[in-house]
């Protein structure tokens, strides 16, 4: 069995960016798709007024990792322990954050408080490092996502470089009304009224730490989850284990983001004949839980993502006529 | 949801319970926990796969349901199995086919029928939640063997036959049973040398690690692992290896047998390495004998592997020895 850690622990904010500050990029998982998009990241970064500096394995490749276990783990605690990085960035998601886990310093991690930002596959790291260290994180674009819309970027900006509370989460804009690829941003599966701190992420990944000494801890929690490229009976797979597992009973409430291409087959792999839809699995699973749930809000792998903060208090209101999204507190210190 | 019941430690109880094998003219529960066959026509081949084992085949109410990509609702398919597991005139129970959906039922299976009247229950792919459930909460020895669908070979149904209707030791399982017949022998890639000896536990990797977090979770300690799945990405089966790994149970697992993995590869992502290279990494590190290329899982040939039955691993021979009878 499992070590069960209990929720109580001390939350600590990092301090917030500020112009002028150097960022460190990293790359726990899968390297960038060619060093031309890191140039990207650093004028992006620049015109933000960041410095950076860059982990020396950034651009390795070991199968699909940023270099063996090893390297990617000396990139990460050599930029942590860096006096002059104030936040840590990783540049991509994809896959092998959770490999870095049994040999990550949290010693380390927890006496440099920094921001560390990103989602997908970095959710490993967002959820280890808050349980254990008690470290606000950041589920938000990573180093090479987060110009991707204006959107994605207000609410970066406003989530790392201000020690203001969050207040209220609003929709983007739509774009491209005469076309949408996913569901309204607020689509109500159970109405209600919540409160709790968030915590969350990518589903494949909360359903990877399931069973290990960093398994998400849910209770009371405002619990929001996404993926991509998954199939409906995967999603299905994931919350039925979630559910066995007694971890969305006793959640606050749950939002769930966009699923990015979640249609039957378009995950390439997998696919099951008459499969059902990612909302109707949502709905058939979530909604007679008696807490609120809503589908559809923008965050995950979409272009539009707002920066959602692990720990932090937020209130949910979900009602036929509105969805409230209110995250009350700062996500950093000033 | 409903509350499952507690399950005991491994070490509570370390003797598993053997079911009665099938004797021929017996009554046998054909079910689909998961997702319904393919077509009609495949569900008649099961019947005769059935006869063929001189077994009376028993369909299912409702096999050939349908709801999303289930053989029906939930209701419908536990109430298939759940009919069987209580009926005493059934001696066994054979999956039809896998698919996705029979996680969904584990919290609502009869164990208390299963306690009363332990019987065979055989399958694989989604069906593993299944055996693995019952295996972890009735301390059944469930049997990984082929879903009805899948039995395509010869060696597939006499290992199958040999493990639910001998009363005998198993037979040996080797790698190189995959090329009799064949070109040049297959031998097994042992990332890992050395030998291990304990019970039989695994099965689908996709849904082992689905278990994980839940009262259903098996416990590997000093069990002879072995994992396979089916047209799954090979940065994806990484994954479900690394839960394993970081829950400490893979370094509590006495050895690892890795069986096939039909139809699995990059699967047009970017990762260049194998599953062999991917899980052969993960394994040096913690020193544990393993092997690939066993025939168990979803190819043309594989053995059946009975839970809890206590066998002998030569990782270095790519050999699985069944060290005791499986039925009683």
């Amino acid at each position: 069995m499992a070590i069960r850690r209990t929720d109580t622990f001390r939350l600590v904010k990092p301090p917030a960016l500020r112009k002028g500050d150097t960022v460190g990029i990293v790359a726990p998982s899968t390297p960038p798709f060619e060093p031309a998009d890191l140039e990207f990241t650093y004028k992006w970064l620049a015109r933000l007024g960041l410095r950076h500096k860059t982990g020396r394995h950034v651009l390795s490749m070991w199968g699909d990792y940023a270099g063996r276990d090893e390297a990617r783990l000396e990139d990460l605690h050599s930029i942590w322990a860096d006096p002059e990085v104030k936040a840590v960035l990783p540049v991509r998601g994809g896959n092998g954050c959770a490999r870095l886990l049994p040999a990550l310093n949290f010693d380390l991690i927890a006496a440099n408080p920094k921001i560390l930002i990103g989602f997908s596959d970095i959710t490993a790291l967002l959820l280890a490092v808050h349980q254990r260290t008690g470290l606000v994180t950041f589920h938000g674009p990573t180093a090479g996502a987060f110009y991707k819309s204006a959107y994605t970027h207000h609410h970066y900006v406003k989530a790392l470089m201000q020690a203001k509370p969050l207040g209220l989460v609003t929709d983007p804009e739509p774009e491209k009304p005469w076309k949408p690829e996913h569901p309204p941003a607020r689509v109500v599966i159970s109405a209600g009224r919540a409160r709790g701190r968030l915590t969350g992420g990518c589903m494949t990944l909360v359903r990877q730490l399931m069973g290990t000494p960093y398994e998400i801890q849910t209770r009371g929690r405002l619990v929001f989850l996404e993926d991509v490229q998954e199939e409906p009976h995967n999603i299905d797979r994931m919350l039925t284990q979630l559910l066995i597992a007694g971890k969305l009973a006793d959640a606050a409430g749950i939002l769930v983001g966009q699923c990015v291409k979640c249609k039957p087959g378009e995950s390439g792999r997998n696919a099951l004949p008459l499969s059902y839809s990612v909302e109707a699995v949502i709905r058939e699973r979530l909604g007679s839980l008696g807490i609120p749930v809503v589908y559809g809000m923008r965050f995950g792998h979409g272009d539009d993502q707002f920066t959602v903060p692990l720990g932090v208090m937020a209130s949910l209101e979900a009602s036929d006529r509105r969805v409230r999204l209110k995250i009350e507190e700062s996500a950093t210190t000033a | 949801m409903k509350k499952a019941p507690r399950q005991r430690s491994r070490r509570e109880v370390a003797r598993p319970v053997k079911p009665p094998a099938l004797h021929p003219g017996e009554r046998v529960g054909l079910v689909c926990p998961a997702s319904r066959p393919a077509s009609p026509a495949v569900l008649k081949r099961c019947l005769r796969v059935v006869e063929e084992l001189e077994l009376a085949p028993v369909l299912g109410t409702n096999v050939l349901a349908s709801q999303g990509c289930m053989a029906g609702s939930d209701e419908q398919r536990l109430a298939d199995l759940n009919g069987f597991l209580a009926d005493d005139s059934i001696a066994g129970i054979f999956c039809i086919t896998g698919g996705y959906g029979s996680l969904r039922l584990i919290s609502g299976l009869d164990y208390a029928a299963i306690a009363r009247r332990p019987k065979i229950i055989a399958g694989c792919d989604d069906n593993c939640h299944l055996l693995l459930a019952v295996h972890a909460v009735s301390h059944l020895v469930t049997f990984h063997g082929p879903n009805l669908d899948q039995i395509a070979s010869r060696y597939t149904f006499e290992h199958f036959r040999n493990a639910v209707m001998k009363k005998g030791s198993l037979k040996r399982i080797a790698a190189a049973d995959l090329s009799a017949g064949e070109v040049a022998d297959r031998e097994p890639y042992t990332p890992v040398p050395g030998t291990a000896a304990g019970a039989l536990l695994g099965g689908n990797l996709t849904a082992l690690t689905s278990l994980f977090g839940t009262p259903f979770q098996p416990d590997l300690t000093e069990a002879i692992l072995f994992l396979e799945d089916r047209n799954e990405r090979t940065d994806i089966l990484d994954r479900w290896l690394t839960t394993l790994h970081l829950s400490g149970q893979l370094a509590r697992a006495s050895g690892v047998a890795f069986g096939q993995f039909a139809g699995c590869g990059s699967r047009g992502s970017l990762n260049l390495l194998s599953i062999e290279e991917l899980f052969g990494d993960l394994l040096e590190k913690i020193g544990k004998p393993c092997c690939f290329g066993l025939p168990v899982g979803q190819g043309q040939r594989s053995a059946t592997l009975p839970l809890g039955i206590r066998a002998s691993f030569d990782a270095t021979g790519g050999i699985i020895e069944i060290g005791e009878p499986a039925t009683s």
